[in-house]
């Protein structure tokens, strides 16, 4: 290996990295997949436009060119949160069976916590499927008590995110 | 239509917080590792 890859495994804490790009280019793709997926399994023929923006991320636009059942229309909306989360939490599995204090473990960590927040990111700001789900569904949740839950969401995966690194990076260096 | 299309959100405070986040947690390891190193 080169020195300046030997030197980038030296400091794991650079793993830290690929959260803000995991949660910004990575995650929002298979989000937009997710609801793909649904519409193509309902065999529903759709228009979709990504969208790429170096400050915002990406971002996508998916127009179902069929007519959908109310059923349908959440499941769809709802696919593509749980296609991050599942990710999310195959990835949380993935880093505990990895080497400890590795410069792998962290980068898969920090993908995890990345696909996890990105799965409720929308839902703190007051935005997001789980809005339309809610009015399709005919619930009337304030918006308030869904930004709070997405924020207890999100500040438990960064703590536990912070905790593996704490026991990974000082816990081994002491 | 029940369902007209799906749109992700574009926000700039969604990137300012991820990035205020990963900021904050390279910060405080980078502290304290140097801390450890300094008292070892």
């Amino acid at each position: 290996m080169n020195k300046f890859g030997e030197k980038i495994l030296k400091h794991e804490e650079l793993g830290i990295i690929f959260f803000p790009i995991t949660a910004l280019y990575i995650a929002p793709l298979f989000h937009e997949l997710g609801h793909i997926l649904m519409l193509k399994f309902f065999l529903c023929p759709i228009k979709i436009i990504i969208h790429f923006s170096f400050v915002m991320g990406i971002s996508g636009y998916i127009e179902p060119l069929c007519e959908l059942t109310p059923l349908k229309a959440v499941l769809t909306l709802s696919a593509g949160m749980f296609m991050t989360l599942i990710i999310s939490f195959i990835l949380f599995f993935l880093a505990r069976k990895l080497e400890r204090k590795s410069f792998v473990s962290i980068l898969v960590n920090s993908l995890a916590v990345g696909f996890f927040s990105s799965s409720f990111i929308d839902t703190l700001f007051g935005k997001g499927d789980i809005f339309f789900i809610l009015k399709i569904i005919g619930l009337d949740v304030s918006p308030y008590i869904l930004s709070a839950i997405a924020l207890i969401l999100i500040t438990i995966a960064i703590i536990y995110f912070w905790r593996s690194l704490e026991e990974e990076i000082i816990e081994t260096k002491i | 239509m029940i369902l007209q299309s799906i749109e992700t959100v574009n926000l700039v405070m969604k990137s300012f917080t991820f990035l205020l986040v990963s900021a904050l947690l390279l910060i405080t390891i980078l502290y304290q590792k140097r801390k450890i190193l300094k008292t070892s």
